[in-house]
């Protein structure tokens, strides 16, 4: 029972995304290659479960036999599951003329590679993971085209940093730890270079993008390779990041209450309730770590879940919805209302979700470190409450408009997909204990780092 | 676990469970025919009621003046954890005990009112997650169980001001209720967290650790969540707004149960208002502002319904200072009365008016008219004054718009300008 992944089940799984994004790519109908997507993220899927469930079972640091160079912990569990698990939802309940064989591959190459990154000890698998991810973005043939430029050398450049950061680890820690922290900056596109993800969202493909946003590879490095392999840097400089971040989530919250187009909101509302995932990982706090890790798998789902709406709605009504009218959608489609509600509304804490438990976790670590700080976290998120009601009430209520004429409720691939994200968001908040485990292990682990008491001993 | 502690769990599993069984069976594309629906209410807070009843007679019979429910923690983080823990005593008991029948009440009395609306089924969902809500809120016996409540109620209450959700205003004073009740909130969630901060827990029992200067900005921190809930000066605007949503939930929330929770929060707060005699001013100061304003622009309400939110507008004004001056007995009873009144003058309300029409027709047109009283003292120039102050219920919204929310939206506008995005204000 001591041995976990006796079986490489992460070379296993990666190797299955693989050889699924080599079928797709040779496939020329898109109906087989999105069954052949999803059934070989769900083949890929079922190994990780089986590896976290390990994890959850035996704890810290699990390295794979025959030394792959790949290891699960308490920290990339959870993520890396749900990573496979949102590509396998995009993969089913995208709109059929958003699908095509070339779309699927880079769904999965977005996959595959973002799982590298989670799951190798190397430095230098994690650079590749992490530029590997963006191929799909910047080469042309999988959505590169609908990128903006600004928006594409953001994220290389984020790459260049991050490589400049390896480099410099052992040479020069402070720059090291300031090219990371430039690497983090614009990947996760904190203020000021947050335009580039919001362009990205709103001309850019939106369910491959938000795929990859939700990688949270930023948020990643961090607790990976910034807080472990720099602690002294990271005691001293991470509250500027934390900080840093903060602005950016209040700042997106602002724009989020006077926004018009969907896609834009929910960039906005993305960016906003991501960034306290940096604010709870910089608060030295295990609370606010632990906060921050629930908050990344909430804010994961419930975007993803907000985005295959959109795009559904997208599909059904066109894109030029503008939210300065009511268009009643609800009247037609009252379940994915409800599913829409509810995501959007578990993204700023509603109660007998799993956000709540984030929020509460990251509310007390945060006011218990640096209260000035604490106290607007409450207020950005109250601020992003109510965009997201406009949002809702918008597409959903008021006077039905011609658009909701005709319109279809939810479809049955969207269903399976759509209640499983609810499940996870639901059961999660009302039996917290199963979803907390791991991270508040996690960041029991990270918080050893940069305690000024326990510091000298690790190192 | 004892017979007591059983019942105390059920009177809040079971609106909880009935929920969560509808939402789930309407998820999966069965949508329960009307009988059914009405049936499982009845029965659902039947049950409610007689477990209240029970626990209630239970305590009295063993002589038990506290029942407290320890449930675990509901998640553990290092040395923090969320303790679960539900407590039934002489001031959570009556709220109790009003929330399920009332409750169970107005679903009986919904089953004909909204009959054949083709938002029958959410109605009763939104209701069974108030009960829910509510019941948890007023089981509650720490505050961080009590933001769980809280924040259900003010989902619910908002989710029904839009329930006519084909015409656009209802919509637009849903999202108005819903600011207002974030904005509030945010005092409690940082009040309950400080607390925590400061004595290692968010039991009701940590009041009496806060020291005086400490109790004075908690205290203030829960008057605020306590304003927005119970529409309190000068977050008030949202209250008559809400009289959009159907007539049952109206008497349900806002003439029963969900406006008095402010006053419940205030209840549970009493030790902060003991120690801090600055909190407990402010606390009376607030009311009175607010028993004035509810009274002055009640009479100039022209419809039943948005005249009945006024009066209960100035009831729980009362009620609040009553709370500041430590009369907390009084204020129990005050609430109790005036929430079974008032749900019934919301309940008979549309019936009411019909009535009148008969009476006034009956009478040839000739019916005296009502409420001149004590405005003829003053000079005319003076009632001039105060009516126009009376018609736009006391500039409240114009002040609230100018001095809170125009501010917030001139930043966010010119935020966006000043990143090259030139988009209009959607709020316009």
């Amino acid at each position: 029972m001591n041995d976990p992944l006796r079986f490489p089940w992460l070379s296993a799984s990666l190797a299955v995304l693989v050889i699924a994004a080599l079928l797709t790519w040779r496939t020329t109908e898109t109906r087989t290659a999105r069954r052949v997507a999803v059934v070989g993220l769900l083949a890929a899927l079922l190994p990780l479960l089986l590896a976290y469930t390990d994890v959850l079972r035996v704890g810290e640091y699990h390295p794979e036999p025959w030394n792959s160079g790949f290891r699960l912990d308490a920290l990339s569990a959870p993520p890396l599951s749900l990573l496979v698990a949102l590509a396998l939802g995009v993969c089913l309940a995208a709109p059929r003329r958003m699908v095509s064989p070339r779309w699927l591959t880079g769904i999965l190459l977005i996959t595959a590679t973002t799982q590298m990154a989670y799951a190798t000890e190397s430095p230098v698998i994690l650079a590749l993971g992490w530029g590997g991810s963006l191929v799909p973005f910047l080469v042309p043939g999988f959505f590169a085209e609908a990128l903006p430029r600004f928006s594409k050398a953001t994220l290389l450049a984020s790459t260049v940093c991050l490589v400049v950061g390896m480099v410099l680890t052992k040479i020069a820690p402070t720059l090291a730890f300031v090219s990371f922290l430039a690497a983090i900056f614009l990947r996760k596109g904190l203020w000021p270079v947050h335009g580039s993800i919001v362009a990205a969202y709103e001309k850019g493909p939106l369910l491959p993008f938000a795929l990859l946003v939700n990688g949270h590879l930023g948020g990643f490095l961090v607790t990976h390779q910034v807080i472990p392999a720099l602690p002294e840097p990271a005691r001293q400089l991470l509250p500027v990041l934390g900080l840093i971040a903060l602005i950016t989530s209040a700042y997106t919250a602002l724009l989020a209450l006077v926004e018009r187009k969907p896609r834009r909101l929910l960039a906005f509302l993305a960016i906003s309730q991501a960034s306290f995932i940096l604010t709870g990982l910089t608060s030295h706090s295990t609370e606010g770590i632990a906060g921050a890790l629930i908050h990344w798998q909430v804010v994961a789902v419930s975007t993803t879940v907000l985005a295959i709406i959109i795009a559904g709605l997208e599909a059904r009504v066109g894109e030029g919805l503008d939210l300065r009218r009511f268009y009643g959608l609800g009247v037609a489609a009252p379940r994915l209302a409800v599913f829409f509600v509810v995501s959007g509304l578990a993204l700023v804490g509603l109660p007998l979700t799993l956000g709540f438990c984030a929020e509460d976790l990251l509310l007390h670590g945060t006011l218990e470190t640096h209260e000035l700080i604490g106290i607007f976290l409450p207020i950005v998120t109250a601020l992003n409450a109510v965009s997201l009601l406009r949002f809702f009430a918008s597409l959903f209520l008021g006077r039905p408009g011609i658009e909701a004429q005709g319109l279809a409720d939810v479809l049955p691939r969207e269903r399976v997909v759509l209640t499983a994200a609810l499940l996870f968001l639901v059961v999660g908040g009302i039996f917290p204990s199963t979803f907390v485990r791991l991270p508040a292990r996690a960041a029991e682990h990270l918080t050893q780092f940069i305690t000024p008491a326990r510091a000298p001993e690790l190192r | 676990m004892t017979l007591l502690i059983a019942l105390l769990c059920g009177i809040v599993a079971v609106p909880g469970v009935s929920f969560l069984l509808l939402g789930l069976a309407w998820l999966l594309g069965w949508e329960p025919p009307e009988k059914t629906v009405t049936r499982l209410t009845a029965l659902c807070y039947g049950i409610v009621t007689t477990l209240a009843l029970a626990l209630a007679l239970g305590m009295a019979v063993t002589g038990q003046h506290r029942v407290v429910a320890e449930l675990g923690s509901w998640f553990v983080v290092h040395d923090y954890r969320f303790p679960l823990r539900l407590l039934a005593d002489s001031v959570s008991l009556p709220f109790q005990l009003l929330g399920a029948i009332l409750v169970g009440v107005v679903g009986r009395f919904s089953g004909s009112y909204i009959h054949r609306d083709p938002g029958f089924f959410r109605f009763f969902l939104l209701l069974h997650l108030f009960g829910f809500g509510i019941l948890l809120l007023f089981s509650a016996a720490t505050f961080d169980v009590v933001i769980g409540g809280w924040e259900l109620v003010g989902l619910t209450s908002v989710m029904l001001i839009a329930f006519f959700q084909h015409r656009d205003e209802p919509v637009k004073n849903a999202l108005r209720a819903f600011a207002t009740y974030r904005t509030c909130d945010i005092g409690l969630l940082v009040g309950v967290v400080l607390l925590h901060g400061q004595t290692g827990s968010a039991g009701f029992e940590a009041l009496s650790q806060v020291h005086a200067g400490e109790a004075t900005l908690l205290g203030l921190l829960f008057l605020m969540a306590a304003m927005g809930k119970g529409a309190q000066v000068p977050f008030s605007g949202w209250l008559p707004r809400a009289m959009e949503g159907p007539t049952p939930s109206t008497a349900i929330f806002y003439g029963a149960l969900s406006v008095h929770a402010g006053a419940y929060l205030l209840l549970r707060a009493q030790p902060l208002l003991q120690e801090s005699r600055v909190a407990a001013g402010i606390v009376v100061a607030v009311g009175l502002a607010t028993a004035l304003h509810g009274t002055l622009a009640g009479r100039a309400a022209a419809d039943t319904k948005t005249g009945l939110a006024h009066a209960s507008l100035t009831q729980l004004g009362l009620v609040f200072a009553e709370l500041g001056m430590g009369w907390t007995t009084l204020a129990l009873w005050h609430i109790v009365g005036h929430a079974a009144v008032r749900t019934l003058e919301f309940l008979r309300a549309p019936s009411m008016l019909h009535d009148y029409h008969h009476v006034h027709a009956a009478a040839g047109g000739t019916l005296s008219k009502s409420g001149e009283h004590y405005e003829k003292l003053l000079p005319e120039s003076v009632r001039h004054w105060f009516y126009r102050l009376a018609l736009d219920r006391g500039h409240l919204d114009t002040i609230v718009e100018r001095f809170l929310i125009g501010p917030v939206l001139r930043l966010a506008t010119g935020l966006q300008r000043s990143g090259g995005k030139k988009t209009e204000n959607p709020h316009e």
